[in-house]
């Protein structure tokens, strides 16, 4: 398979990763594009030396991570996602109820430090806290004490409300 | 809204993603090729062009070097050659440290360490960019006086020098102030992201 065809599969694979990244570390519609175009762009960097010792959501979570956290402090941005207008990256759920949900969760994820914004996301994407250690490069024992760190700072930021 | 909510919430939208596929193979080429393109004209920026300036400058002054022919012009020359040489190479220097950030290869924790390491060197090397850039401020208003019109300010102790060291001075007190305020907020961003990563 060629290396265009083999990325271009790995990317429609799992799309939704992108997505869900963007939205947790974006507020705006035209930065959510700007950080999608730019993973995209970063994974087809390390295309070649991705050698699949880890898995393929392993090594793109580590990528997509890494993008969000350095796009996130550039402190000059350009809108340079021109010519993928076409491209919505939008999800608007049927259910209001679940709309509205999804919104008080981004809002709560965004108030996290950028450390644990990046654990919650993989919690909330079903991994493991080996396979979490693994992307992040924090320790196990580390990670479970983040995670338990977080879910206190979720009650607290109820308890405010 | 507490965890295992979120848990469910997210498991949801996840499962109307997997339904809702946007990306075509042409948009994704697409993409990339366009980030490419803007990456390749990053290459030029501002401080290369700024490293050009001062080594043109560089080589003017000491073909000249000849032309300050009193002991005041000479150290004013040497200091000003000085630091010419100096600025653009500590600037470029700070810029590759941050560009060692390879988000390609590295964890989310080493990503986060070298990057906020990174930025505080350069907050760093800023604060001694605008000083030494003061005094180059200074020292260039006598030499390129002698250089372009013959002018030994020294000797002749112009009074409008009286009116231009006051301007300086307020100038610098400016630069300063306008530094400080803009990058206190970076530096401590950097050292809390340090300090987070530690605990």
């Amino acid at each position: 398979m060629r290396k265009e065809e083999a990325f271009t599969k790995l990317i429609k694979e799992n799309e939704g990763i992108i997505f869900k990244i963007s939205r947790v570390y974006c507020d705006s519609r035209e930065n959510q594009k700007d950080l999608y175009q730019d993973i995209v762009f970063q994974l087809w960097k390390g295309f070649d030396g991705f050698r699949g010792e880890s898995k393929a959501s392993t090594w793109m979570y580590r990528v997509a991570l890494n993008t969000a956290f350095t796009f996130l402090k550039k402190e000059k941005r350009k809108g340079t996602a021109v010519g993928i207008d076409h491209l919505h990256l939008k999800y608007e759920p049927d259910d209001p109820i679940l709309e509205e949900r999804l919104a008080q969760m981004y809002a709560q994820i965004r108030q996290l430090s950028d450390v644990n914004k990046g654990i919650i996301l993989l919690l909330l994407e079903g991994k493991k806290y080996e396979e979490i250690a693994s992307i992040t490069g924090f320790s196990r024992s580390k990670v479970a004490t983040r995670i338990s760190r977080i879910k206190e700072t979720l009650r607290t930021q109820l308890v405010k409300k | 809204m507490e965890l295992e909510e979120m848990q469910a919430a997210w498991s949801q939208m996840s499962q109307d993603l997997e339904k809702q596929k946007q990306l075509t193979d042409e948009i994704i080429l697409k993409m990339t090729q366009q980030r490419y393109t803007s990456q390749w004209n990053k290459i030029f920026t501002a401080e290369k062009i700024g490293g050009v300036i001062c080594y043109v400058a560089l080589v003017a002054l000491v073909v000249n070097f000849k032309e300050l022919d009193t002991l005041p012009l000479q150290i004013s020359g040497i200091l000003c050659i000085l630091i010419l040489a100096i600025l653009p190479v500590l600037s470029l220097k700070t810029i590759q440290a941050m560009k060692r950030v390879n988000v390609t290869t590295m964890s989310y924790k080493e990503t986060m360490k070298t990057y906020a390491e990174g930025k505080k060197n350069f907050v760093n090397f800023q604060k001694l960019n605008v000083g030494l850039s003061f005094v180059f401020m200074l020292l260039t208003v006598p030499v390129s006086a002698k250089l372009l019109n013959g002018e030994d300010l020294f000797e002749t102790l112009d009074p409008k020098l009286g009116i231009a060291i006051p301007f300086m001075f307020a100038l610098f007190g400016l630069l300063v102030w306008v530094v400080t305020r803009c990058y206190k907020r970076v530096l401590r961003s950097s050292e809390n992201i340090l300090q987070e990563i530690e605990e």
